[in-house]
């Protein structure tokens, strides 16, 4: 009985569970899903990272190469994300070019990268206007059941943790590469940005890491992008109207969200150097 | 590379920090025995996993060591058919192969490269014959496949999880195609060939005549080669000889798949049964 109202009058199965204050998953408002992260299982990448929110799962593929800086930035190298939701995810996404919600995903994961200044650039230029690494993050999405976007940045974080470049000398005269592969440093991230997706619904509820089900339904949707206490992204796009005070607490409860976040990828990255 | 405004862009041009490696053929077979450790005939383990996506009508996982590739397969759609008189009696699979840009030592482009193409069409001629097309007329069932990391045997192993995903989501099928695949050059000859061996063969050993890898989608009920995809150079007597040992190979690997969708519908009988005696 309860699949056919769900068919047929959705929001009204939703409404009917949140005026008890709780979610048809069983989960109560601001109750995240169980979330695993797991680095390093691609050996073919320089860095490589898995996120699993719930159902929607996200992996990071990180892929290092040389290249000359630009003329603006001669001190700096590139960090270049890019997601891609291809059909295999979702019946929602046809296969092609990347539609509206890959370009923005790539465009707000972009966005943070610089805003954050998550990675140090200048820490990317072996020798100013001459050569410099170029991280190219790949992010592909094979589950998408809601909250992509926290599950996107989690995953590059996570990825850009686990990257080594290899030592390079160059010398400008004879403009010979020597690549030492065997001497590999990590890559030190000044921040860890993680974002936290909130749902809103009927202006009066709000929903923390909304499923799929939960986002089709919603009046709109809001990502904050924290790392402890700084607080570096708000992107709502659209959506109906939400107080102050509901933006505040949406705020605070990303920062809490990203601090134990944090915790996770920490203790993933010591169970692979053990 | 050209310019794609649909993606971010990054400097014109990158290369690789990587050098290409010689391959050495001694290298390739220490004492009798493989650089892992196997011998010439013995097949890496498989993890394999139905119902990794939760979105798709049914999906597979499979993991041959460094190889992993991930399958969904969706609802049966109609077919965008332009012309009426098209509409036939049989349906259609749709298959779409793809490595991810992280998955190989290059990095691969983000749109479909001809080996996509080739290997969707390989794919597609794999499955076909195992489906029960009649079952849903002027409808097409899309397959798609990602492969998170080619270690060798990436067609095969996508083979075997495609026809899992199919069984997972619930398709008609007359039987369970498995993948399989197998390189030689000279005399030597490696089952289940990592990428470095794959590499090796697909080139040759200067002197030796024969070399190259053999793809083939078997259906093992029927005791029947629904595909087979061979590149390099052979010999008649030899061709016979390595389709004739194909049976017996796909056997094992027939037998992995069967256990596991066995135990994914008992676990799943559990879990409804449960869901009742809740009620």
């Amino acid at each position: 009985m309860s699949v056919h109202i769900k068919t047929i009058h959705p929001m009204k199965y939703m409404r009917d569970f949140l005026a008890r204050n709780i979610r048809p998953d069983g989960r109560k408002l601001s109750e995240v899903r169980p979330t695993a992260i797991n680095v390093g299982s691609i050996s073919t990448a320089d860095g490589s990272a898995l996120v699993k929110i719930g159902n929607t799962v996200v992996i990071c593929g990180i892929k290092a190469e040389l290249t000359v800086p630009n003329a603006e930035n001669p001190n700096e190298g590139f960090v270049i994300p890019n997601v891609e939701l291809p059909p295999l995810c979702s019946p929602q996404f046809k296969s092609g070019p990347p539609g509206e919600t890959a370009q923005v995903s790539s465009q707000f994961l972009a966005d943070i990268l610089v805003n954050s200044k998550c990675v140090d650039l200048q820490s990317l230029c072996i020798m100013p206007d001459k050569l410099a690494w170029v991280l190219y993050c790949d992010l592909i999405c094979l589950d998408h059941d809601g909250s992509v976007l926290d599950a996107c940045v989690a995953a590059l974080v996570s990825a850009l943790c686990t990257v080594t470049l290899p030592e390079v000398k160059f010398d400008a005269i004879t403009k010979n590469k020597t690549v030492e592969l065997e001497k590999r440093r990590p890559l030190t991230l000044i921040c860890f940005p993680f974002a936290s997706t909130f749902a809103t619904f009927d202006e009066n509820s709000i929903l923390a890491d909304p499923s799929e089900e939960e986002e089709s339904l919603c009046s709109g949707t809001i990502s904050i992008v924290t790392s402890g206490d700084s607080l570096y992204s708000v992107h709502k796009p659209g959506g109906c109207q939400l107080s102050e005070n509901r933006l505040s607490e949406c705020i605070s409860k990303a920062q809490k969200r990203s601090l134990t976040l944090r915790g996770m990828v920490e203790k993933s990255m010591e169970s692979i150097k053990s | 590379m050209p310019v794609d405004h649909r993606r971010i862009q990054g400097p014109e041009c990158s290369e690789d920090y990587r050098k290409p490696k010689n391959l050495d053929a001694a290298l390739l077979k220490k004492g009798g025995r493989r650089a892992d450790g196997r011998k010439c005939g013995e097949q890496r383990k498989i993890f394999l996993k139905p119902g990794v996506v939760s979105q798709a009508k049914g999906s597979a996982y499979i993991e041959l060591d460094h190889t992993k590739v991930i399958c969904s397969v969706f609802d049966p759609r109609e077919k965008a058919s332009r012309n009426v008189e098209q509409q036939t009696v049989r349906g259609e699979i749709f298959c779409e192969f793809k490595f991810a840009s992280f998955s190989g030592v290059q990095r691969r482009s983000h749109q479909q490269e001809a080996d996509d193409k080739e290997y969707s069409l390989l794919l597609k001629n794999a499955l076909e014959p195992a489906v029960c097309l009649h079952e849903f007329p002027n409808f097409q069932v899309d397959v798609q496949v990602l492969v998170l990391q080619d270690d060798g045997s990436s067609l095969a192993a996508a083979i075997t999880c495609a026809g899992l995903a199919l069984a997972d989501a619930a398709v008609p099928m007359y039987d369970l195609p498995v993948g399989l695949s197998k390189a030689f050059t000279g005399d030597t000859e490696f089952y289940d060939p990592t990428g470095a061996e794959e590499r090796l063969c697909l080139r040759g050993v200067d002197g030796e005549s024969d070399h190259g890898v053999f793809t083939v989608g078997f259906l093992p009920t029927f005791n029947q080669v629904s595909q087979l995809f061979h590149s390099g150079h052979i010999s008649p007597d030899r061709f016979e000889k390595m389709i004739s040992e194909v049976g017996t190979l796909a056997a094992e690997v027939h037998k992995a798949v069967q256990a596991i969708l066995l135990s994914a519908v008992k676990s799943s009988i559990d879990s409804s049964n449960n869901s009742k005696l809740l009620l």
